[in-house]
């Protein structure tokens, strides 16, 4: 089952739970965090919406 | 005229050597590397050609064995059986080995379908054999000559399967995103995060839609090992755009399940268009894949229940 290695925003007051949650300071910075995210963890980043990403590992 | 005088005298001889060429021929002839590139490795090819020529060698030597009444010698034919499902298990091993290592690997239907074709090439080389051997045995050795051509024509039909484009109408579709969101035609395929990812799949992108043309071909279309057998298939005749770590430029299979349709979407090394829609039409279909359901349940409802 597909999993939820970690979370990538730029709203505080959105997230909370499990996952590990990054904060981003912009919505580019959030595309390159995600970016990182997910060369580095060899998992897909998802866009839930424009101030949410999940980085979901399916290996 | 000594060769001829000879296999007049020595038919035994004369009907073990043909059926022996017949039957080494008929599995040269099955034995292609093509696209799917196996088996392309000489070393691989050696193998199933030394197979080919014990299973022609155990086909041709059954029928003198039996004509002189030396019946224990069909249990070699058994010895040949084992043998053979040995040739299956060791493509499987090495396919699975490779398998690893794929971009988009073949899956675990589309390497027990090769398996299953490579041991069966061996049963239909030890065919052509016996036949040969039993003509030349029986009547003369132009008889096997003839029977043996005969099988290599029988062993080329049978040699040919079904491909995707029997079941299914293939055609283009656009490949749409919108937001987030990739589409195929009018099927969601997957949620595309990164804006890099989004501008590769616009600009590499190509998309099938592919409509079953009845039931069974529905059942066929949605089984999961026949969609990777399509990917592998594209992706090995056109390359793939995509490499280790970049999860997300996969090529996938996604159903409309609504309308049993299947959306293609694959990112070719090389965007032609009308190779990539031959390769699609040439997937062939897998064994494992095929279904008859419309059958069974036509025969279930003869008998129907009654209280």
């Amino acid at each position: 089952m597909a999993k939820i290695v970690g979370v990538v925003t730029t709203d505080r007051n959105g997230v909370a739970g499990g996952a590990p949650i990054f904060f981003a300071k912009s919505r580019e910075d959030l595309e390159k965090v995600a970016h990182m995210l997910e060369k580095v963890l060899d998992c897909g980043a998802h866009q839930v919406h424009e101030d949410l990403f999940i980085i979901v590992d399916r290996h | 005229m000594i060769i001829i005088e000879w296999l007049n005298k020595y038919e035994d001889y004369a009907s073990v050597i043909f059926g022996t060429a017949f039957g080494l021929i008929a599995r040269l002839m099955m034995l292609r590397s093509d696209y799917r590139q196996y088996p392309a490795y000489p070393h691989g090819k050696i193998v199933h050609l030394a197979l080919g020529l014990i299973a022609g060698a155990l086909g041709a030597v059954a029928v003198p064995a039996l004509y002189h009444k030396d019946y224990t010698a069909i249990t070699f034919l058994s010895l040949a059986a084992q043998q053979f499902r040995e040739v299956r298990n060791m493509e499987r091993t090495t396919l699975n080995a490779i398998d690893k290592y794929e971009l988009v690997p073949r899956g675990a239907a589309y390497i027990e379908g090769i398996a299953v074709v490579f041991e069966g090439r061996n049963y239909l080389a030890i065919f052509a054999a016996f036949l040969t051997s039993l003509a030349s045995m029986t009547i003369s050795w132009i008889a096997g000559l003839i029977a043996g051509l005969l099988s290599l024509l029988l062993v080329h039909f049978f040699r040919r399967g079904k491909s995707i484009q029997h079941i299914a109408i293939i055609e283009m579709a656009p490949v749409k995103l919108d937001g987030p969101n990739l589409f195929v035609g009018d099927v969601y395929i997957m949620n595309v995060g990164l804006e890099e990812n989004r501008k590769i799949i616009e600009e590499e992108g190509l998309g099938f839609i592919l409509h079953p043309k009845n039931d069974n071909a529905r059942v066929t279309l949605s089984n999961l090992g026949q969609r990777q057998a399509i990917l592998h298939d594209l992706s090995t005749r056109l390359g793939v755009f995509r490499d280790e770590g970049d999860p997300l430029l996969l090529p996938l299979a996604k159903l409309g399940l609504k309308t049993g349709k299947l959306g293609l979407f694959v990112l070719p090394r090389e965007k032609d268009k009308s190779v990539a829609y031959h390769a699609v039409c040439n997937v062939p279909l897998l064994e494992a894949a095929v279904r008859m359901p419309t059958e069974a349940n036509h025969r279930h409802s003869q008998g129907a229940p009654n209280g």
